[in-house]
Order: C-alpha cells, then sequence, then structure tokens
C-alpha cells in the first residue's frame, strides 16, 4: 500500500506553550486512520494544519508524496482533502439539499452574472447536481430530510451531513473530527458502518479524530496515540488497548 | 421536489409582476406632483436599498459607507453631462462603471475584515466621499445646479410620472436580477456565506472572490440610484451623501425585513413616505418618526414583509 498523507516533524507552538512538538504521521492508502489522545492533545491541531487553516511553525505536509505545507486551505480542497468540524460548521438558513449543493458548486461554479440572468432555470447541469446532492444525501441516509432547514435536524444528523457535504468534493482524504461527539450508541453505531462503507465503497482514505474508543477499536486500521504533542504510540487497535503507556495517558500512573 | 403548481420561486415572480403593476397604476392615478416626486424617491431609495439588501441580508456583510456610492454616481454623472457636455445616458453608464470599480478598490482590503470592523472600514469609506464631495466637488459645500435632464431615445424625462415610471421599472429589472440571484445555487453559496466562512472554505470556495462581487454588484444598484437621481434633481450638493445617507438605507432594509430582499423596497416605500404621513403632528413629526423606527426594531425583528407575509397567509389561504 501507498503512503497518502504524510505529516513530517511538525511544531506547533501557540503564545509560547508547545501544543505538537515533531509529529511525524504516515496515513496509508484505503485505511481507516485514527489519532486519539486525551483532551488538549493536540489533535484538532494537527487536524487544522493538515487541512491548512492553521500554519504550522516548522514542518512539512505530503499528500501522495506531493509537498502541499505551502497550500491555502481552497487549494489543499482541489488536491484532494476534505474535512468536517468538532463543532458543527453547517450552514444553517439553507435546507440539507442546499448544504450539498453549495460542495457541488464549488466543483461546478457558475458565475454571479450567469445566475442573475438565468437564476436557476437554464443551468445545464441543475437536475444533474441534485441527483448527485441526493445521492451523496442517500449514503448517510438523509435523504429524507432533503428539504427541511439544516437547524431543524438533532446534532447526529447534522453530523451526517457534514459528512455528506465533504463526501461530495470527492476527496481522497477525508478529516473527520470528532464525528461521533453528541450522537447515541445507536447513532454511533449507524456512524461506524457509514465510515466503513466510504473507505470499502468509495476508495476514500480517513484520517479519525475521535473519543469513543468503542469506534475507534472497531472501525480503524491504525491508530496513532498523541499525548501533549507527542506521539506516544502508533498500531493496531488490539495492540494500542494493550500497550501500557496508552493506558497510563488515559488513566494515570495508578492503573 | 414539491408538485405544486407554482414553487415557491415563482410565486415571487408572480408577486413582483403585480407589485409593478400595483406601483404603475399608482402612478398614473395620482395626479398630484408631489406625491408622485415622493413615489421617484422611494423608488431611488428601493434600487439603493436593494444593493444594500443583497449584500447585507443575502451575503450577510455590513456597509455604511453606501453613501459614498450614492454619491459619486450622483456627482460623476453631473459633472460629466454639465462640464464636459457627455450625453446624459451616456455619462450614467461611465458613472457606474467607475464607481463599481471604485468599489473593488475598497472592498479588496475592506472584506478581509469582519462584523464591526468591516462596519467602521465601510464607514470611513462614506466619510471620505462625503469630505471629497466638499472640498473638490463644483460648488463646494453649497453643490451645483443646471444638471441636464434624462433622455431616453427622444423622450425627455421632465414630469414625475416619466420618472415613477422610468425608476420603478429600473427598479423591477434590477429586483428580477437579484431575485435570479438569490434563488440560484450561487445565491445559497452567498447564504453559506452568511451562516460559516471557515465551512466555505473547506469547501475550496474562494470567499475573497465571492464577498468582492457581491460588494461590486451593491455598488453598482446603489451607484446608478445616485446618477439618476442627479438627472431628476437637476441639482446635487454634499449633503445629501453625508452617512445618513447609509444609516436610512440601513433603516429601510432592516424595518422592511433584513431576510428577505422584499425588505428592500417595502422598506424604502414605507420609510420614505412616513415623514409626509406624518406632517400633521407638526412639530412632533421628528418624536414620532424617531418612535416609530425605534418600536418597529424592537417588536418586528422580522420587518415589515414578515407582518405582510402573515398577514396574507391568514387573510388569503389560497396563497399557501
Amino acid at each position: 500500500m501507498a503512503t497518502l498523507l504524510e505529516v513530517k516533524g511538525i511544531y506547533k507552538s501557540f503564545g509560547g506553550h508547545e501544543v505538537l512538538k515533531d509529529v511525524n504521521l504516515k496515513i496509508e492508502e484505503l485505511t481507516i486512520h485514527a489519532l486519539i489522545g486525551p483532551n488538549g492533545a493536540g489533535k484538532t491541531t494537527l487536524l487544522n494544519i493538515i487541512n491548512g487553516i492553521e500554519r504550522a511553525d516548522r514542518g512539512n505536509i505530503y499528500l501522495l508524496n506531493m509537498d502541499i505545507t505551502n497550500y491555502t486551505v481552497e487549494a489543499r480542497v482541489r488536491v484532494g482533502l476534505a474535512r468536517t468540524f468538532q463543532l458543527l460548521e453547517v450552514f444553517s438558513g439553507l435546507t440539507v439539499l442546499e448544504n450539498i449543493l453549495t460542495a457541488l458548486f464549488a466543483k461546478n461554479p457558475w458565475g454571479i452574472i450567469k445566475s442573475m440572468l438565468f437564476g436557476e432555470r437554464f443551468h445545464p447541469i441543475e437536475g444533474q447536481l441534485k441527483k448527485r446532492a441526493l445521492e451523496y444525501l442517500e449514503f448517510v441516509n438523509l435523504s429524507h430530510r432533503a428539504d427541511e432547514e439544516v437547524q431543524n435536524l438533532p446534532a447526529g444528523e447534522q453530523k451526517l451531513l457534514e459528512i455528506a457535504r465533504a463526501l461530495a468534493l470527492e476527496p481522497k482524504i477525508l478529516l473527520l473530527d470528532e464525528p461521533a461527539a453528541g450522537l447515541n450508541n445507536r447513532e454511533t453505531r449507524i456512524l461506524g458502518e457509514i465510515l466503513k462503507k466510504i473507505c470499502r465503497e468509495k476508495g476514500i482514505t480517513i484520517l479519525l479524530v475521535e473519543h469513543d474508543m468503542e469506534l475507534v477499536m472497531r472501525v480503524s486500521d491504525l491508530i496513532t496515540v498523541l499525548n501533549f504533542g507527542e506521539v506516544l504510540a502508533e498500531g493496531p487497535p488490539t495492540l494500542i488497548q494493550k500497550d501500557p503507556r496508552v493506558i497510563k495517558a488515559y488513566l494515570g500512573e495508578d492503573f | 421536489m414539491k408538485d405544486t403548481i407554482l414553487n415557491p420561486n415563482t410565486k415571487t415572480y408572480i408577486y413582483l409582476l403585480i407589485f409593478y403593476i400595483v406601483i404603475l397604476s399608482a402612478g398614473f392615478s395620482i395626479k398630484d406632483p408631489y406625491i408622485l416626486t415622493i413615489f421617484v424617491f422611494a423608488g431611488l431609495n428601493a434600487l439603493s436599498a436593494l444593493g444594500l439588501s443583497l449584500l447585507m441580508g443575502l451575503a450577510g456583510q455590513i456597509s455604511l459607507g453606501h453613501n459614498g456610492f450614492y454619491g459619486l454616481g450622483a456627482y460623476l454623472s453631473a459633472i460629466l453631462s454639465v462640464y464636459y457636455k457627455v450625453p446624459v445616458l451616456l455619462s450614467i453608464v461611465i458613472a457606474v462603471t467607475f464607481t463599481s470599480l471604485f468599489a473593488i478598490l475598497l472592498a479588496i482590503p475592506a472584506l478581509r475584515l469582519k462584523g464591526h470592523y468591516l462596519a467602521v472600514a465601510t464607514l470611513g469609506f462614506g466619510e471620505i466621499i462625503y469630505l471629497l464631495l466638499n472640498e473638490w466637488g463644483p460648488g463646494g459645500p453649497s453643490g451645483f445646479g443646471d444638471i441636464p435632464r434624462l433622455y431616453l431615445g427622444a423622450i425627455e424625462l421632465s414630469s414625475p410620472l416619466h420618472f415613477h415610471l422610468f425608476v420603478w421599472t429600473l427598479f423591477a429589472v434590477a429586483f428580477f436580477f437579484s431575485l435570479n440571484l438569490a434563488n440560484s445555487t450561487y445565491g445559497k453559496v452567498l447564504r453559506a456565506l452568511h451562516a460559516s466562512e471557515t465551512a466555505l472554505r473547506t469547501l475550496g470556495i474562494n470567499i475573497v472572490s465571492l464577498k468582492v462581487k457581491i460588494f461590486i454588484l451593491s455598488a453598482f444598484l446603489t451607484a446608478l440610484s445616485g446618477a439618476i437621481y442627479a438627472h431628476f434633481v437637476t441639482f446635487v450638493s454634499p449633503a445629501t451623501f453625508s452617512v445618513f445617507y447609509s444609516v436610512l438605507l440601513l433603516m429601510m432594509v432592516m424595518l422592511g425585513g433584513i431576510h428577505s430582499l422584499w425588505g428592500a423596497p417595502i422598506g424604502a416605500l414605507f420609510i420614505t413616505f412616513l415623514p409626509e404621513t406624518l406632517r400633521p403632528f407638526k412639530e412632533y413629526d421628528i418624536l414620532i418618526y424617531g418612535l416609530i423606527l425605534t418600536l418597529g426594531l424592537i417588536f418586528f425583528r422580522k420587518g415589515i414583509i414578515h407582518l405582510l407575509e402573515v398577514g396574507a397567509k391568514r387573510w388569503l389561504p389560497f396563497l399557501k
């Protein structure tokens, strides 16, 4: 298997506090790679740096051996990076379907002048786009909600919508920031199935930041444990579960 | 997806047609030139407010500098036609084009700012234009007159009725295109800008370009309104283009209803006619004017348009 995404020697500090110290990470193609660690370990910061929302102080990021360290957020989307957020970033005021359409629009832009002259009436691919948007909703079992305004959905469904919206970008790798937060057991189980489907059926690699250990252990192929901004351990779920260093980091000395 | 004969989008176009017909009939049936003149001002304000409504209501950006665009449009077209003898229609086109291009200069730095910072930056821009008109404008603070009237082909727009028909037709056309924009996917993306800029960026959308374009469109409509104003009143002075005009536009958009483009014409008609209807209260008119605006914003946050919608649904059940 080839390495899809490589993170090399990343350092990041906020006001003198080192959040990431020499973090290295290799994500293999067509795997679900989980990134876990106690609160404040630097998981979200690392995700933001990979995604381009934040810049690393040092270190490089490679996608299929191409250095994308200096790419803007938008450029990284074009080469195949998509993400969801820990705190929901859906477009309230728009319907569920329209949320997906915005993602499809990014790939099929249609200028402001043409939009003013014709609206959507003569859009050659409008019907096609709507059909595709519905397919993505179907994929996360949300098609029955298509015409509802997104803010009226429960948090769990909004999370699924964010995943569908990211999928609509047809990325190579999907970065998920705590997709199970706020979901109940049943919803988390369904989420697990969807994640597996994304990887197996769509061939999209996943980097999963998650606190729900049951979900992480069930779906991931490889787990990286981050603690105080450093990689503590890496390995398949069965090994990570038994690793004394990991247990110590999570539960403290006495266990 | 819904199989109704009239989907919500088609309905808004029918409302526009009805609105246009009602406004035109009002123009033909009202013989008092004074009231017709107020109607023309309301139409100009509606055009300006539409520009602001697209920027604020649709894309969620704020501007307190639209008096600058209004003033530039008016002064440039007036100067070109008076001092350089440019035919009026052409002078309007040049003035509006130039002002729109000028908007890019403001947009690129300003739209990297958000919220309060953007408000202050645009406020500064409007104030600069106002001061420039005072210092460099012909006639200084007292302005200048004898601006030629507008010709459409061989017809001189001389009476308020002519202007009434012209301005409201122009508004209807601009509104039609704006409705198209709001209903298109592009419009949805603009509304998404309102909700989350971060998420839009992670979808690969260049938000600066998006903001600059809507800003130019907004400036275009307000400058157009300003240019026509100059050739209607045939006299301009800087006082008309002070920051107070921006505040007035803001009130129109807010009181009319910021969540719908319809807020712009409704708010413009309401605010333009309000001082006239308060005349009987003599010296208390300003007080009542202020009270109505304040209470309106406190109790009708969704604007007059929302009241009309609720009313229509209750009394005209066939609409729903």
